[in-house]
Parts: structure tokens; sequence; C-alpha cells
């Protein structure tokens, strides 16, 4: 069978489809339309949520550290915090400003490739928000005691703390680094599946087979 | 027409009024789309409507200096691949090939020989990949290696490299 003859077949079809009832296009009721908003809203949503959280917390870590520029540690803990919460915001706006690319109007690689670069982001971005807790949970309770109990957290929780925090994320970078050899593979791919964002890892999953229909 | 009666409520917004009108003139592709990437009537009916409430949505910004099907195609396939490759595939059902065939209302005088075709197309087309469901699609419309070289977002030469490859691999898998 040739492809010109498969046309004839695509006429039949194309006769029974328009003899098909059942296909009707009651479009435009508003719960349909909110439906289809977007592929992408469960992750707009929580874009929107971490961008508001870090909003909020950039307001409350800077009152902190404004209101404790008398103590060198709390001043610390204050501004360490609110650098990380800065970088939480810039992390969602990024990622709300690439999910706005993805026109369903554009050309179908065009949009895979958007896909793409929001997966990226998130594949590499999020775990440089976490990645610090191994240090950061400490400027965080030295907050929360000293708001919470009107006290400061003891020196002693740095001395174990540091050294167990830069091991941690250190080992954590190796670990990173090992799973994502090539002959490892599918452990970085889990991995980055984890990070991603169900949403998103869809998308990519078929971004190399895109990326090869692209080829010439 | 269902289409129409169910549209005669909203037609107070004559921007509504003129889209409604475009997407009656070419809804055939909303419907040979949805038979491309959806096996089940249901699945089919509910892509439509996906695909439908999608151009809706973005409709106002449609440039009417471009074709209005080349805008609706690029739309209506990029719901399609989306609705199989994600939240389709927790919703659509499975259903075999001969259900398939069955959905779709029987013609008065088909013949064996062009049920067989049909059946052979189905079959093929089940068998590609999304990106070249599309393309065989398009071809199969007769448009343009121009006009479906903008559509998918590759060049003409690409087109015309991947069409001769599925003319290769029919001959070979529809011997």
């Amino acid at each position: 069978m040739e492809l010109d003859e498969l046309k004839l077949a695509w006429q039949t079809l194309d006769r029974r489809l328009q003899q098909q009832t059942a296909l009707n296009l009651q479009l435009l009721t508003e719960s349909r339309i909110d439906k289809v908003r977007s592929r992408l809203r469960p992750l707009w949503f929580g874009q929107v949520i971490q961008l508001i959280v870090g909003v909020l917390l950039t307001v409350a870590f800077a009152s902190f550290w404004i209101a404790n520029t008398g103590s060198p540690t709390l001043l610390a803990s204050g501004l360490v915090m609110h650098a990380w919460s800065v970088a939480l915001i810039i992390s969602a706006v990024m990622e709300l400003l690439l999910i706005t690319r993805i026109d369903y109007a554009g050309p179908v690689l065009t949009i895979q490739k958007s896909l793409a670069q929001l997966r990226l982001w998130r594949t590499r971005v999020s775990p440089w928000l976490g990645l610090p807790f191994w240090l950061l949970w400490m400027p965080l309770m030295a907050i929360a005691f000293k708001q919470l109990f009107g006290v400061q957290m003891h020196a002693s929780v740095y001395y174990i703390g540091i050294p167990i925090g830069i091991v941690g994320m250190l080992a954590m970078v190796w670990f990173h680094r090992w799973a994502h050899r090539p002959e490892r593979r599918h452990i970085g791919e889990a991995i980055d599946a984890e990070s991603a964002g169900r949403s998103v890892t869809r998308a990519q999953r078929y971004l190399d087979e895109i990326a090869r229909f692209g080829d010439e | 027409m269902e289409y129409t009666a169910s549209m005669t409520a909203q037609t107070a917004d004559p921007r509504r009024q003129q889209f409604e009108t475009l997407l009656q003139a070419h809804r055939g592709i909303v419907f040979k789309v949805a038979a491309t990437y959806a096996a089940h009537a249901e699945d089919r009916a509910d892509l439509a409507q996906d695909i439908a409430a999608q151009l809706w949505r973005a409709y106002p910004g449609y440039d009417p200096q471009r074709p209005f099907p080349t805008w609706m195609y690029r739309i209506a396939l990029n719901v399609a691949i989306s609705w199989l490759r994600g939240e389709g595939q927790r919703r659509r059902r499975t259903v075999s090939l001969d259900d398939n065939l069955h959905d779709l209302p029987d013609e008065q005088g088909v013949d064996v020989e062009a049920r067989q075709r049909l059946e052979v197309l189905q079959r093929f087309i089940a068998a590609l990949d999304p990106m070249h469901r599309a393309l065989l699609l398009l071809y199969l419309e007769d448009r343009s290696y121009r006009e479906i070289a903008e559509i998918l977002g590759i060049s003409e030469t690409n087109v015309a490299t991947r069409i001769s490859r599925l003319k290769q691999r029919i001959r070979q898998d529809v011997a």
C-alpha cells in the first residue's frame, strides 16, 4: 500500500466523522474553558503560592534583621534567610515567566522547547533552593528561638551544625554528580523527575523524540 | 444543527459570533485531529471540546492576516499532543482498534475494500508517535509542505524528508 492510497481511507474517515452525531462542539461553557485554561495550571498555582510565601518571608526576615542589628549572630541569621527568601521569589518569577511563554498557538516544536527550558530551570534551580538547608536550618532556628522564646540559640549548635552541614552538602553534590554520570543515567533521571514536578516531566519525557523529529 | 443551537444563547458578543462562524466553517479540522489522537468515541468528543475551548481562549491573539486553518491546526495539534501525553493518559479509555472502528458510524454502501483501507489507516496512525501523526494528518489533508512546516515548526526540507520516510515505512509495514 502507498501513502497516497491511505488518502482514500482518510476520505472515508472524514465522511464517517461528519456523520457522527456524538461529536458536537457544544463549547464555550465556562466550565469547559476553565478546564483547559492551562495544562500547566497546577504548576502555575504552585509557583504563585511560592511567590506569595517568598514575599511574606522576605518581609518577615527583613523585619527581623532590622530589629536585631545589635546582635551580629541574629543580624547574620536574618540576612542569610532574607537572601534565601529573595532567591525563592526569583525562582518563582522565572518559572511563571517560562510558563507564560508556552503559547498553544505556537509551532509544536517551539512549545516543546519552552517546556524543556522550564524543566531545565526546575531541575537545576530547585535543588539549589533546598540544598542550603543543610546549613540554613541554623539561622532559621536562631530566628525561631529569638521570636518564640526571646533567647539566642546556644553557640554550640553552630560548632556542631556547620561541619555536619558542610559535609552533608558536599555529599549531596557528589551524589548528584555521581547519579548523573552516563552509566547511571536512570538514577539521575529518576532524581530529576522527582524535582521537576510531574506536569513538566511528562512534557520532557518526549523531548528527545521531538528533538529527533526537528533534526534533518 | 446541534452545534449552532448550543451557541444561540451566547451569540450576543460579536467577537464570539465571528469565532463561531470561523469554527463552524473549519470544524472538520477539530474532528479529524481528535480522531487522529483519541481512539474512543467519548475521548474523541472530550478532546474535540478541549480543542474548541482552547481555540476560543487563544482567539484574542489570532492575527486575521494569517490563514485561520494554519492557526487552528497549530492549536488543535498542540492540545491533542498534550492530551495524548499528559492528562489524557489518565482519562482516555483503553480500547482495541476493532472497538475504535465500531465507534464510527457505518456508512451506507462502504465496500469491504474501503473498510479494510480504513482499518489499515487507523492501525498505522496508532503505531506512530504524536509528531508523525501530526505530519501524516497534514499530508493526508493535502496541506502544502510550506504550511506543514509552518504548523510544526520545522523546515520544508525536513517535511519532505519525513514524508519520504513515512512512505517507505508504509511500504514496509503495510505491504
